[in-house]
């Protein structure tokens, strides 16, 4: 399993496209920094990203958003789109071990 | 005895937990001012400004928020200059143990 | 509009646009500082919010979490520095998936009326 990290918006970069493009459905993505925002949308948004982000997750690839990120910046937690599950630092860390390997993507 | 505090080079406190009211009154005595009840008005109000907002306010918005709190008559400037002269949002600020203001003319 | 100055020629007006998200860079944090030292010093002032700057705008924001200063908080004491006129651009809301209930401040405008602030004269335009 690889962990993807995605810290930029997807609203001015490319990091999140690039990393759903090769994502694995092993694999677990998880949102830091600037890179929460995206999971404040759903495909009822218009949110480009929505469709792979729900096909990827039907597959099974695993979607997290990271609690300190979203609490920062005021994201809801009850709007957030469903794939997403929030974990804390500790969360963080048990995914960093369990993985073979981290990609960053910023 | 007075506790030595410790102090940034503005003679601001450097840590606002620090802050007692016997530091008020030391951090007042170096600007040779004696604390009445309307000083301390004056440094609460600074204290819960600087919670709501996060910031040292300048002169303008220290006059306005005042105004907005406990009234025109002691929102304007020459009120506050009578209490923390000769400067008063920089003095002020610094006895309620907050950092010194930016953009402070 | 304002009544004629009397002590000096006509000041040009001053519009921030802050178009980056509130943390991970220090953009945000700067514009907040150079719109304050505006305010603190009496000029003309107006914010417009746009792009990613919307994000600012978000309600509830506890920046403690990743050891930062509150900018929702500092934002929120604008009124107190005589600037009143904020603005937010209605397309970055809604490309994002907010609407007016997200955001803690300002007036939501079309593109048409973001294209005619920018394009009066008499401003000077900072960018952040």
């Amino acid at each position: 399993m690889l962990l993807h990290t995605v810290n930029k918006s997807a609203f001015d970069s490319s990091a999140l496209a690039d990393c759903l493009r090769v994502v694995a459905t092993s694999d677990a993505v998880l949102l830091i920094e600037n890179g929460v925002y995206a999971a404040l949308n759903s495909p009822q948004s218009g949110f480009e990203h929505s469709e792979s982000i729900a096909q990827l997750s039907a597959d099974g690839t695993r979607f997290y958003v990271l609690q300190a990120d979203c609490e920062a910046r005021g994201l809801d937690d009850a709007k957030l789109a469903a794939p997403f599950e929030i974990i804390d630092d500790a969360g963080f860390v048990a995914l960093a071990a369990a993985a073979s390997a981290i990609q960053s993507w910023y | 005895m007075e506790k030595a505090l410790k102090l940034d080079s503005d003679g601001h406190l450097l840590h606002l937990a620090d802050w007692t009211e016997q530091a008020a009154i030391q951090l007042a005595a170096s600007e040779d001012i004696e604390l009445s009840d309307a000083h301390w008005e004056i440094i609460y109000l600074l204290k819960d400004f600087h919670q709501r907002f996060e910031l040292s306010p300048p002169m303008r918005p220290l006059v306005k928020y005042i105004a907005q709190q406990l009234g025109k008559e002691k929102g304007r400037s020459i009120y506050l200059m009578q209490l923390f002269p000769p400067s008063p949002a920089r003095v002020a600020s610094k006895v309620a143990g907050l950092p010194r203001p930016e953009n402070c003319l | 509009m304002a009544k004629p100055s009397t002590d000096k020629p006509a000041q040009k007006e001053i519009l921030l646009v802050f178009r980056h998200a509130p943390y991970g860079s220090a953009l945000a944090r700067e514009g907040l500082e150079a719109v304050l030292a505006c305010g603190a010093m009496g000029a003309k002032t107006s914010v417009l919010y746009i792009n990613e700057g919307v994000w600012q705008l978000l309600e509830a924001q506890n920046s403690a979490a990743i050891d930062c200063k509150n900018q929702a908080a500092m934002a929120s004491a604008l009124p107190l520095y005589d600037i009143d006129d904020i603005w937010v651009d209605e397309d970055s809301l809604r490309q994002r998936n907010l609407s007016g209930a997200d955001i803690n401040a300002g007036k939501i405008i079309s593109r048409s009326r973001v294209q005619t602030l920018l394009a009066s004269s008499n401003k000077s335009i900072l960018s952040f």
